[in-house]
C-alpha cells in the first residue's frame, strides 16, 4: 500500500531536485514556508546530479528516445585493452566508486555560490578539491597555464617577455576600473583587440589569457573589452583563498552534493522529502490560469500556493521550439591514466577553437581518485586521450520556456547551462526567491544546533 | 598513531520516524528532554566532545531531518559515517523488524571498506513506560544483535537519560576505531572544507 501524505496543503510544491530547485527548497522553508519536494528519480540532483556508473548507464537507458533535454546519446566500451578482459564487468563491479556528473562544474573560490554555501551554513555539509593545474592544447602538446604570481615566475614555456606581458595584463586586470585610462578607447571593441594592442600578447599566451583565464565559452571575437576584463578579474580574484587554485570542485561530484545540502535545510525546517515520486499533472486552472495543485502517483490531489518546477515536469505546450536552445556537447569518458603528467587531484584542459576542428573551445575536467569520483587508477575525463575504457557522449539542451503561457505562480527553474560554474544558477535562484517573497532574507544561517533554547523551534 | 590532529567523527542515527531519534541526541548533547512529539524540525547535527581511551574527539551526530519519512535520504546523508546507530522503539515490534533494512540501506548508500566490521550500535528507545506496552523483549533484540556480528546493544530512555551516556561512549569509542582504521587506508590529503574560518586568507590575485 502506498504511503501517503497526510498534509495535502502546503505553500510551495518544488518538483525536481535540480541545483537551482533544491537552493529555493531550502531558502523557502528556512523561513518557515511549508514545502513538498518531490522527484520522480530515485536520487537527488535531476539533470544536476551525479551518478555512479550503473546508474549512468541505466540513466542513458531512461532518456534514449525521450523528447528532453538529451540528445544523440551514445555510448561505448574499449574492449581492446590489454590487461582487462571484460571491461564492463569490471567497471560495474566498482560502480558505487564513481560519482559522475551529468553537467561537471567547479565553484570559483570568490563568488554568489561560495559565499551562499559559507552564509547559509550548507558549506559545513560538503568537502572540496582544488581545482590547481591548467593546460591549453595547440598543435599536439599541452602547456601549463600560469595563473597566479608564482606561478608565472616558476613557469618554464614562457619567454620572460610574455611574463613582463602577462603580469602586466594580470596586474591591470585585477583592478582594471582605477585605471579607465588604459581601456577607455577600447571599450567598443573585442577583449582580443585589447590583449593584441594594448598589451601586446599574442599567439599561444593570447589563447591562454582568452580560454583559461578569462574562460571564454565562445567565440573570442564577441566577447567585448568590459565583459573580458570581468571574467578576468572574477577568476583572479578566485585565486589566493583556498591555496594557488580559482576553483574548487566537489568531493564526490558536485552539483548533486550541493542540492543535498540545500534540501537537507528544507528538511531540518520542515520540508517534506519524496523521492520516487512522480506527478500525474498538473492543476491549472483555466480562467485564470493559476497553478492550484497537482495529483501525484497515488492519485493524492496535493495543493499550493506556489509551484517551482524543472523543465522536466512542465506539460511540452510550455515550451518554446528547439531551436531556441543552448546546446551543449558533452562526454563522460574514464580511462586508465593522467592526461598530464601531474594533474593532481582535479585539473582543467582547454582546446582552444580550432585546435580538433572545434569551432568552440573543448573544455576538459579531468577527476582522479582524490575528489572520490572514481577508483584509483581510473580518471573521468570528458574528453579522450589516454586508454579509454568507457565514453559517453551526449548533448545536453538548455531548454527554454514560454514565458507568456506560463501561469505566474509556477516558478521554473532552468536546466543546467553550458558554463563552467554555478554562478548564473544561484543568481537565478536568489532572485526567485526574492520575487516569491519580496523583503524575506535569504538563507540566513541557521541558529546554532548546539544552542539548546533555539534547538526545537 | 600517525596522526594526532583533531579527530572528527561522523555518527548518523537511523530508524523509523517516531522512535526518538532526535529526542535521544537532544537528550545527550543538550540534556533535555521534551514531552511534546514534533516530527522533527529545526535538527541537523548536535556536536559534543568526548573523551576516548584519554583522546579528545569530537563527535558529530546527524539527524535524519525527517527525510526517512518517504525514505528519501539521499546518498550525501550517509557519506563519511565512522557509526552508524540503528535504533527502535521497543513498544512498536515494527520499528524492529524495519532494523534489517535500515542496516541494508546504510551498508547499500554508504558503502563503507570493510562492510563485514563496519561498526554498527542498537538502540531499543523508549523503556521508560510501562511494562506492559512492550512488544520486543530484549531476548528477541540481543539474539538479533548477536546474528549481525555481535552488534552492541543499549536499551534506553531518551525520556528519563536511561543508558544514553553508555551507550554513546560505546558509539565514540567504535567510531575512533573506525576513524583510525579508514586514515590508514586512505593515501588522499585532507580535502579542503570551507567555512568562515577559512576566509583568513586575503586574495592575493597575482
Amino acid at each position: 500500500m502506498p504511503q501517503l501524505l497526510e498534509v495535502t496543503e502546503y505553500d510551495v510544491i518544488i518538483l525536481g531536485t535540480g541545483f537551482i530547485e533544491s537552493i529555493l527548497a531550502g531558502a523557502l522553508a528556512r523561513i518557515g514556508k511549508s514545502v513538498l519536494h518531490l522527484d520522480a528519480n530515485n536520487f537527488y540532483g535531476g539533470n544536476w546530479s551525479s551518478l555512479n556508473f550503473k546508474e549512468l548507464l541505466e540513466w542513458t537507458r531512461s532518456i534514449q528516445g525521450v523528447d528532453g533535454a538529451y540528445s544523440t546519446i551514445e555510448y561505448e566500451f574499449y574492449p581492446i585493452h590489454e590487461q582487462v578482459e571484460d571491461i564492463p564487468a569490471m567497471l560495474l563491479k566498482e560502480s558505487k566508486r564513481y560519482n559522475l556528473d551529468l553537467a561537471p562544474k567547479m565553484v570559483p573560490c570568490r563568488g554568489e555560490l561560495i559565499e551562499l554555501l559559507i552564509s547559509s551554513g550548507v558549506g559545513r555539509y560538503l568537502e572540496f578539491k582544488a581545482m590547481d593545474k591548467t593546460y591549453i592544447y595547440s598543435a599536439d602538446t599541452f602547456d601549463k597555464v600560469p595563473c597566479s604570481k608564482e606561478d608565472v615566475f616558476t613557469n618554464q614555456s614562457i619567454s620572460l617577455i610574455e611574463k613582463r606581458k602577462l603580469m602586466r595584463f594580470l596586474t591591470f586586470a585585477l583592478d582594471y576600473t582605477n585605471s579607465p585610462d588604459t581601456y577607455k578607447d577600447y571599450e567598443e571593441k573585442s577583449f582580443t583587440t585589447l590583449l593584441i594592442e594594448k598589451f601586446k600578447i599574442d599567439g599561444k599566451l593570447l589563447l591562454a589569457v582568452l580560454y583559461t583565464i578569462a574562460l571564454i565559452r565562445t567565440d573570442a571575437n564577441d566577447v567585448n573589452t568590459i565583459q573580458g576584463l570581468e571574467k578576468t578579474q572574477s577568476y583572479l580574484k578566485s585565486l589566493g583563498r583556498y591555496g594557488n587554485a580559482a576553483f574548487l570542485v566537489g568531493l564526490y561530484g558536485c552539483g548533486n552534493e550541493i542540492a543535498q545540502g540545500f534540501c537537507r535545510v528544507c528538511a531540518v525546517y520542515g520540508g517534506i522529502y519524496m523521492l520516487d515520486h512522480s506527478v500525474k499533472h498538473l492543476l491549472i486552472d483555466e480562467n485564470s490560469n493559476k497553478f492550484t495543485g497537482l495529483v501525484d502517483v497515488n492519485d493524492q490531489q496535493i495543493s499550493s500556493t506556489f509551484l517551482v518546477s524543472s523543465i522536466d515536469y512542465l506539460p511540452p505546450r510550455f515550451l518554446k521550439e528547439d531551436e531556441h536552445w543552448e546546446t551543449t556537447s558533452r562526454a563522460i569518458v574514464i580511462i586508465d591514466k593522467f592526461i598530464h603528467e601531474e594533474s593532481g587531484d582535479a585539473s582543467l584542459t582547454v582546446y582552444p577553437p580550432e585546435t580538433v576542428k572545434n569551432k568552440y573551445p573543448v573544455t576538459v575536467l579531468q577527476f582522479s581518485a582524490g575528489t572520490q569520483t572514481c577508483p584509483e587508477d581510473r580518471y573521468t575525463v570528458s574528453d579522450t586521450k589516454p586508454n579509454p575504457l568507457f565514453a559517453l557522449f551526449y548533448r545536453h539542451k538548455k531548454r527554454v520556456v514560454s514565458s507568456s503561457e506560463i501561469p505566474e505562480n509556477i516558478i521554473i527553474a532552468s536546466d543546467p547551462d553550458s558554463s563552467l560554474d554555478f554562478e548564473e544558477a544561484t543568481i537565478q535562484a536568489r532572485q526567485y526567491f526574492e520575487k516569491m517573497c519580496p523583503g524575506e532574507e535569504f538563507l540566513p544561517a541557521g541558529p546554532d544546533p548546539d544552542d539548546e533554547d533555539e534547538f526545537i523551534v | 598513531m600517525a596522526s594526532r590532529k583533531k579527530v572528527l567523527l561522523k555518527v548518523i542515527i537511523l530508524g523509523d520516524s517516531g522512535v526518538g531519534k532526535t529526542s535521544l541526541m537532544n537528550q545527550y548533547v543538550n540534556k533535555k528532554f521534551s514531552n511534546q512529539y514534533k516530527a522533527t524540525i529545526g535538527a541537523d547535527f548536535l556536536t559534543k566532545e568526548v573523551m576516548v581511551d584519554d583522546r579528545l574527539v569530537t563527535m558529530q551526530i546527524w539527524d535524519t531531518a525527517g527525510q526517512e519519512r518517504f525514505q528519501s535520504l539521499g546518498v550525501a546523508f550517509y557519506r563519511g559515517a565512522d557509526c552508524c546507530v540503528l535504533m527502535y522503539d521497543v513498544n512498536n515490534a515494527k520499528s524492529f523488524e524495519t532494523l534489517d533494512s535500515w542496516r541494508d540501506e546504510f551498508l547499500i548508500q554508504a558503502s563503507p571498506r570493510d562492510s563485514e566490521n563496519f561498526p554498527f550500535v542498537v538502540l531499543g528507545n523508549k523503556i521508560d513506560l510501562e511494562e506492559s506496552k512492550r512488544m520486543v523483549s530484549q531476548k528477541r533484540a540481543m539474539t538479533w544483535c548477536q546474528s549481525k556480528g555481535n552488534t552492541p546493544y543499549f536499551e534506553t530512555s531518551a525520556k528519563e537519560a536511561i543508558n544514553v551516556e553508555q551507550a554513546f561512549q560505546t558509539i565514540a569509542k567504535n567510531a575512533l576505531q573506525q576513524e583510525t582504521e579508514d586514515i590508514l587506508y586512505s593515501d588522499f590529503p585532507d580535502p579542503i572544507k570551507i567555512d568562515s574560518d577559512a576566509n583568513k586568507y586575503e586574495a592575493c590575485g597575482c
